[in-house]
């Protein structure tokens, strides 16, 4: 977790306003309005870092709508979809986020992350992965990279079987599935 | 193994040229029209039309701004009296010419519809870094020294840094939105004589040198 979001704001040190618009630095007093731009090392652990704006999900049509398909870089990213991207590594976004949201796999997901980090020892990489069979029939793969051996890893995907993944399988509609990945 | 570039992907990453000028325009303000026609004659090919135009008024003066967005969107130029400002969201190094050639078009249309002068240039570009095949963790390790990492007791699940130079600074941290990701932010003042090219150039570099510092390799 980034120290950006730990620290609290009231143990801020007081920074000296400027009042021409020059560069000292690298810092302008337009930067100081800016949280996220302060280099400051005095004040980098309160500061913002600028990400993707969120967009609701009804304005997606509107969004697919309006944009021709030079646009489609543009992912409109559902707010449930945050939590997902700061907790998996997703492979083909585009593809990946619109399975999930078609299939209602999120909260799923997000579920299952605390159920993997249990079983494989801590925190692991988990990267979601879109596989098509021979028949053309995609399953959303969630991959734990792992850094033990076969034997253990498959004892721990079992372990995980057991102890949450089979309960809830059918929740997954058999569009979600789970493995691991050794590094 | 030891020298394996870890794989990495660049989800989200914004650059931000600011420039101020020598003395406000403030005569382009009252009112903005012919800077706005100017500008918007000028970035046509770009992509920017007059849906794309906001004025906003405000009562203290230097936070009175034109604002050109782009559509699509994704960059915008954006006019105060006392700078100019021009962001753009997730470019890709293939765009580079251009990018470079909308830039030089919009400043060069408000430069000479204000007879304005240039006082000083910076170029920011923020980036989140996500690692394909390592922990944050194992990658930014060699960047704390041992005296660093004795300052809180307990084990560290995440380190970064920050580098302050007299025109330069850069900051790395542990991305607070993508799973295994760092948070990169490069800052570089720039003189009035380099033209855009080379400051596009020293970004490229400076990039580059913190990604193979960091054994990182991927599409930039």
């Amino acid at each position: 977790m980034s120290l950006a979001r730990a620290y609290p704001t009231h143990l801020e040190q007081a920074h000296i306003r400027r009042v021409l618009p020059s560069i000292e630095n690298g810092i302008t007093h337009e930067q100081e309005k800016r949280p996220w731009q302060r280099p400051s090392v005095k004040t980098f652990i309160i500061y913002e870092q600028p990400a993707p704006k969120l967009k609701n999900y009804e304005d997606f049509s509107v969004l697919v709508g309006a944009y021709t398909e030079a646009q489609e870089s543009l992912v409109p990213v559902r707010r449930s979809f945050a939590n997902l991207e700061s907790t998996f590594i997703i492979e083909n976004r585009q593809s990946v986020l619109r399975f999930v949201e078609h299939h209602h796999l999120s909260w799923l997901l997000l579920e299952a992350e605390e159920h993997l980090q249990s079983v494989f020892g801590g925190p692991a990489i988990k990267v979601l992965s879109l596989l098509k069979d021979d028949e053309g029939v995609e399953t959303l793969v969630c991959y734990v990279k792992f850094a033990g051996s076969v034997a253990s890893g498959r004892q721990a995907l079992r372990n995980f079987d057991q102890q949450w993944w089979r309960a809830r399988f059918a929740l997954g509609g058999g569009k979600l599935n789970f493995d691991f990945d050794l590094i | 193994m030891a020298d394996e570039k870890v794989q990495i992907e660049i989800p989200y990453g914004i650059i931000e040229y600011t420039a101020t000028f020598t003395r406000p325009i403030v005569q382009s303000f009252a009112p903005p029209t012919s800077m706005i026609v100017s500008v918007l004659d000028a970035l046509k090919p770009y992509g920017y039309t007059a849906d794309g135009v906001e004025v906003r008024s405000r009562e203290k003066l230097t936070e009175c701004v034109v604002e050109f967005r782009r559509t699509p969107p994704g960059a915008f130029l954006r006019v105060g009296p006392d700078k100019l400002i021009i962001t753009a969201e997730n470019l890709d190094w293939g765009d580079k010419e251009k990018f470079i050639a909308g830039m030089y078009a919009g400043i060069q249309a408000v430069l000479q519809v204000s007879a304005a002068e240039i006082a000083s240039q910076q170029m920011i570009l923020a980036m989140h870094v996500q690692l394909k095949n390592k922990t944050r963790k194992e990658v930014t390790a060699p960047l704390l020294s041992s005296v660093g990492y004795s300052l809180l007791s307990g084990e560290s699940i995440s380190q970064g840094v920050i580098l302050i130079q007299e025109n330069a600074s850069l900051l790395i941290d542990a991305s607070n939105t993508y799973a295994n990701g760092l948070f990169m932010r490069l800052i570089r003042k720039h003189s009035t004589e380099q033209t855009l090219e080379q400051i596009a150039a020293a970004l490229y570099d400076d990039e580059k040198r913190v990604l193979d510092g960091l054994k990182l390799e991927g599409d930039l």
